[in-house]
């Protein structure tokens, strides 16, 4: 008799330890996916990276016009180093040509001027013009490019 | 001195009595014996649902954004970038079509078991008032995903209320912010869907359990009489008949 009143005990006690194991099992792994959610992970910032140039392909104070989708940028060869700049005018957002003959960058649509280093030296735009990453590697010079990501949510 | 007694001082009621009551009320609640029967224990499964639905959609409001430009392109984000998110919207969303269907079937059961007959007529016109609180919800909480599909409906459902006779035009100016489906439809279901709608559905569900406590659940004839505690049976119960639900739905 005693010997069954312990058995059936002890068989209640596994039975309710594995319910309140599986609840608390069940409730952490819920909170955790919940503290997961809120918190976005940490993201590294991703960089496209494209080949603009070789040395020695553009002479020193001239410009290059590339195509990366609709919009150009320019690699512009200053003595030290490769720039890119946007094509895009920091005034209202038209596109800009190169000027071979006087060596800079001209807005049709205010006459806003930039000179080979992006400077503003004339006309309405306010800042100088947007500047990529360069980097070069060996007789290559490459542009990095932030990856898109949709929406506000970088 | 002790946590309990630094409480206890600051709030000094009779503790014992507090869990001895409390006991009563949610661990030795007596259920008759039919309840035995998963068809009578559909009840509590749209109520564990409706907690479910307010811890995940507390949790998308995070990162929902009402506006016609963001709202469906947040609900995109929160499905394809948000860690888990298409998990807590997926709970959501489903849960919701749960709620309906084991509202129905709650609904279905107290029909033909005739458990609406006096003294429970108040408690079955409350349940109806739920139903409706429901069916609000699924409405507007359609309409904040905001692609097509759901704007479309909400013109349409906004519509109806317009051969409301004589209020109808008001309804839905009132429903709109306007005369047309535009950013004021999505802010004002928003608050309703998130505001103003849950401390109702809260209200309406106390007071639904309140009833049913004080008349006890109708028995039908047919059943051996007695009773048994609420917990453990009948607790295990109710959640296995919850976790069915959403099993036969996916
Ligand atoms: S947009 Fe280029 S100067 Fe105005």
């Amino acid at each position: 008799m005693a010997q069954e009143e312990q058995k059936q005990s002890r068989r209640k006690f596994l039975f309710s330890l594995g319910i309140i194991g599986v609840i608390i099992i069940a409730v952490v792994t819920f909170a955790r996916d919940m503290l997961l959610y809120l918190f976005p992970p940490k993201k590294e910032k991703k960089f496209h990276k494209y080949l603009v140039g070789k040395r020695g392909e553009i002479a020193v104070g001239k410009a290059k016009e590339i195509k990366i989708g609709k919009t150009p940028v320019y690699v512009v060869h200053l003595e030290k180093e490769y720039k890119v700049f946007s094509g895009i005018c920091t005034h209202l957002g038209c596109i800009i040509r190169w000027e071979e003959d006087k060596g800079r960058f001209f807005c049709p649509c205010h006459k806003g001027i930039f000179d080979k280093t992006g400077k503003v030296i004339g006309g309405p735009p306010p800042r100088p013009l947007d500047q990529f990453r360069v980097e070069e590697e060996g007789d290559l010079v490459f542009m990095y490019v932030k990856n898109k990501t949709r929406g506000p949510w970088a | 001195m002790s946590v309990k007694n630094w409480l206890k001082e600051r709030f000094p009621i009779d503790y014992n009595k507090f869990i001895e009551i409390n006991e009563n009320i949610f661990i030795k609640e007596p259920i008759p014996n039919h309840m035995k029967k998963w068809f009578y224990c559909t009840g509590a499964t749209p109520l564990i649902l409706l907690s479910l639905q307010i811890v995940t959609g507390i949790l998308l409001t995070f990162y929902f954004v009402p506006s016609p430009e963001m709202a469906y392109e947040s609900v995109r984000h929160i499905t394809e970038d948000v860690r888990l998110g298409f998990w807590i919207r997926g709970l959501h969303r489903w849960g919701s079509s749960m709620m309906i269907i084991t509202l129905l079937l709650h609904m279905t059961r107290v029909f033909f078991t005739r458990a609406y007959q006096k003294p429970r007529e108040l408690n079955w016109i409350i349940g109806v008032v739920l139903f409706l609180l429901t069916l609000a919800f699924s409405f507007t909480g359609y309409s904040l995903t905001y692609n097509q599909l759901s704007y479309w409906a909400t013109t349409v459902g906004t519509n109806m209320f317009k051969q409301v006779p004589f209020i109808g035009h008001w309804a839905l100016v009132f429903l709109r912010g306007g005369e047309e489906v535009t950013a004021n439809t999505l802010t004002r279901f928003f608050t309703i869907h998130v505001g103003l709608l849950p401390p109702l559905i809260l209200l309406f569900v106390a007071v639904h359990i309140i009833i049913l406590r004080i008349h006890g659940v109708s028995e039908p004839e047919g059943f051996e009489k007695g009773h048994y505690a609420f917990y453990p049976h009948h607790f295990y119960k109710i959640i296995i008949v919850t976790l069915f639900a959403p099993a036969l739905g996916f």
